[in-house]
């Protein structure tokens, strides 16, 4: 049975989509209130996004060395590494803003690793835009760390994900 | 929407910060006079404050970008998306008719906005993706 919505091919029967998780036991009203704009949330990959690699650091660097990596690459964040793919933590603009100003007087001085956020919550590139979205507004991520298979990760922000969106609403309205 | 951190030109950067830190606002609005006369964000945080070492007493006006972009209340969203989307903006303050700042709109506040108009694509999802099963359960 196909997906409405993602176009998933399910086990015939199936309440709801494997994929998508969209209630299949119900068919009505479907095609009135679905668009495009909710097929592309579900079904397209964080990777169709430009990639936006991400500016790495590795965690013993020096905070002044992490704000001069992301003044340099025009970045909101630097991704910190063990030197490989490994993601360790990421240190943004709000770590520096809230952790790091007029708290810590000498930022030569202070490790990365001190201030960084661990634990990172991050997602694949082939995850949908949907999760992307999802991590945005119900966890307020303004940036998202992208693990990719054999490469260095790629961070997408609020804005990349706008600029995304706002094409195809563009089209929309067209 | 929401309701700017308003300082005035001669505020030392240390008591901006403050201001920020406390209402959790990425940006600051410079006033002078009544009128809006810049902005400092986080990025002029970075750029212009602490790469250079300058010292938290150094006053605002200094190191604000002047003469920001804005928006008008009644803008569309559309303006606002094309906005951040061709300079870069995550914060454009939004004014009223006499040029009097009444609130900023933010990127995240938009995302916010599209997430509401999708709720069951975005609230309903698992908080890990791998969570969604790939195979039928049982047998």
């Amino acid at each position: 049975m196909k997906c409405p919505y993602c176009g998933f091919d399910n086990i015939a029967g199936s309440d709801t989509c494997d994929n998508c998780q969209e209630d299949l036991s119900s068919r009505d009203g479907i095609s009135a209130s679905k668009g495009k704009i909710e097929k592309v949330l579900m079904s397209d990959p964080i990777s169709k996004i430009p990639p936006h690699e991400a500016t790495c650091i590795g965690a013993d660097a020096s905070v002044l060395d992490a704000v001069k990596k992301m003044n340099q690459c025009q970045s909101g964040c630097v991704v910190v590494t063990n030197g490989g793919d490994e993601i360790r933590g990421i240190l943004t603009e709000r770590d520096i803003l809230c952790r790091v100003a007029g708290k810590i007087a000498d930022l030569s001085k202070t490790k990365i690793r001190e201030v960084m956020t661990a634990n990172v919550e991050t997602l694949d590139e082939d995850d949908t835009l949907a999760f992307a979205l999802h991590k945005m507004s119900v966890h307020r991520f303004r940036n998202i760390a992208i693990r990719r298979a054999g490469k260095p990760p790629a961070v997408v922000s609020i804005l990349d994900l706008l600029k995304y969106l706002s094409k195809l609403f563009s089209e929309k309205t067209a | 929407m929401r309701s700017p951190v308003c300082v005035s030109k001669e505020t030392p950067l240390n008591k901006v910060i403050s201001a920020m830190q406390e209402k959790k606002r990425g940006c600051a609005v410079v006033m002078e006079r009544e009128k809006m006369a810049g902005i400092f964000t986080e990025r002029d945080l970075l750029t212009r404050v602490l790469e250079k070492g300058l010292p938290l007493t150094t006053l605002v006006e200094k190191v604000m970008t002047p003469n920001p972009d804005f928006l008008k209340m009644d803008a569309s969203i559309a303006e606002a998306i094309k906005l951040m989307s061709g300079k870069g903006h995550r914060h454009i303050p939004l004014v009223d008719s006499e040029g009097v700042i009444r609130c900023f709109v933010s990127a995240r506040d938009i995302v916010d906005y599209l997430a509401e108009h999708f709720p069951y694509q975005i609230y309903n999802l698992p908080p890990e993706p791998h969570l969604i099963s790939t195979a039928a359960e049982g047998a």
